[in-house]
C-alpha cells in the first residue's frame, strides 16, 4: 500500500485529501439517483451491488440540503455495510511524494473529537485538509444524526 | 545589615481584546505578525478556527476572549495583529509554537515582586493557567502559562473530555 497516494476532492473552494486506499471508486453525478433529503442524504448510488448514501458537503463541512450546480463527481468511500458517497466539483489523484507535499499534524489544541480533519497542508496557496476515510464515515454518522434531530426542532 | 530588594523582570503585556489582558515572559513572544494571511479550518471550535503560516509551520491562532468568555459574543476590534508564542513542552522539553489574536501590539513592561496581588473573583477564568498576578496601572494582570494554554490537557478540559 502506497501511503503517499491521495484523492483530492474540491468543493466550494475547499481542498480535501483522502488516502487513496480508502476510496472505493470515483463516479459521475449523473449516476446518482437524487432523492428528497433525509438525514442529510441527498441521493443514492446503486453500484458495486450495493445502495450507497450520497452526501453533499458545504464549505464548513456541514451537510447541504440541496446539491450545488457545480457538483460533478461522486467519490465513494470504503465503508461497512455499504460505501458512502461525497459529491465534489473536481477530483484528482495526488502523489504527495512526487509533488513534494508535506502535511502537518493538527496542533493539539485543534485535535478535537468532533473533527474528521487529522492534518493540514498548504496546497496551491490554499489550506487543504487531510481526513481519513474512516474519520469521514464516523463524521457523517455523527452529523447526519444531528441533522435529523434539527429537522424535527 | 541586609536590605530587601524587590526583584523585577521584563514581560510582554498582551491585550487580547474584550477587556482581557495578560502578561508573558519576554522570551515567550517570538514575533508579531501584522496582517498575515489567515486560513480558516472548518469543524473547529470558534476559539481556534484559524491558522497562520509561520516559518513553514501551520500554527493555530487562539482567540482568547472566545475561549475564556464562553457564551459571550466578543468582537475583537483589531484582528490584524498576531502574536507568535514560543513555549516549552513539559514532557518532551522541545520548543513549540502557537499564536494568539491580539487587539494591539504587545507592550514591553517591567514587573516587580512589589506589584504581586491576588487574582480578583471576576477574573477567575484565568485561574487554570495563571502563575501569579500583579497590579499594573490600576488593573490586575495575570502572568499566564502558555504551555498549558496550548496543551492537550487544557484542550481536553475545553472539550469536556476530562
Amino acid at each position: 500500500m502506497n501511503t503517499d497516494l491521495y484523492v483530492l476532492l474540491i468543493f466550494d473552494d475547499r481542498y480535501l485529501f483522502i488516502p487513496q486506499h480508502e476510496v472505493e471508486s470515483v463516479e459521475i453525478i449523473s449516476d446518482v439517483k437524487i432523492t428528497d433529503t433525509f438525514e442529510g442524504v441527498v441521493g443514492w448510488f446503486f453500484g458495486h451491488g450495493l445502495e450507497s448514501p450520497v452526501y453533499a458537503l458545504g464549505s464548513e463541512l456541514s451537510l447541504l440540503l440541496e446539491i450545488p450546480k457545480k457538483r460533478e463527481y461522486l467519490v465513494l468511500l470504503k465503508a461497512k455495510p455499504q460505501p458512502i458517497g461525497i459529491l465534489c466539483d473536481e477530483v484528482e489523484n495526488m502523489n504527495f511524494k512526487k509533488e513534494f507535499l508535506h502535511p502537518q499534524d493538527l496542533h493539539v489544541v485543534m485535535d478535537i473529537p468532533d473533527t474528521p480533519i487529522s492534518q493540514l497542508l498548504i496546497y496551491q496557496d490554499k489550506m487543504a485538509y487531510i481526513c481519513s476515510g474512516t474519520a469521514l464515515v464516523k463524521y457523517f454518522s455523527h452529523i447526519s444524526k444531528q441533522f435529523s434531530v434539527n429537522d424535527y426542532d | 545589615m541586609t536590605e530587601d530588594i524587590a526583584k523585577s523582570s521584563r514581560a510582554w503585556l498582551l491585550n487580547f481584546g474584550g477587556g482581557l489582558k495578560a502578561a508573558v515572559g519576554l522570551h515567550e513572544m517570538s514575533q508579531v505578525l501584522i496582517s498575515p494571511t489567515l486560513f480558516d479550518v472548518p469543524t473547529m471550535p470558534r476559539y481556534c478556527s484559524d491558522v497562520v503560516i509561520f516559518q513553514k509551520r501551520i500554527l493555530p491562532v487562539l482567540n482568547v476572549p472566545n475561549m475564556l468568555l464562553e457564551g459571550k459574543k466578543v468582537i475583537i476590534v483589531n484582528t490584524k495583529v498576531i502574536g507568535v508564542a514560543i513555549y516549552q513542552d513539559e514532557t518532551t522539553e522541545s520548543a513549540n509554537y502557537g499564536s494568539l489574536f491580539l487587539a494591539s501590539m504587545p507592550e514591553s513592561i517591567i514587573v516587580s515582586d512589589e506589584d504581586v496581588c491576588d487574582l480578583p473573583e471576576e477574573q477567575k477564568y484565568w485561574e487554570p493557567f495563571a502563575f501569579t498576578c500583579f497590579s499594573y496601572h490600576d488593573i490586575t494582570v495575570p502572568i499566564i502559562d502558555l504551555a498549558y494554554l496550548f496543551s492537550e490537557e487544557f484542550s481536553a478540559v475545553k472539550q469536556g473530555i476530562q
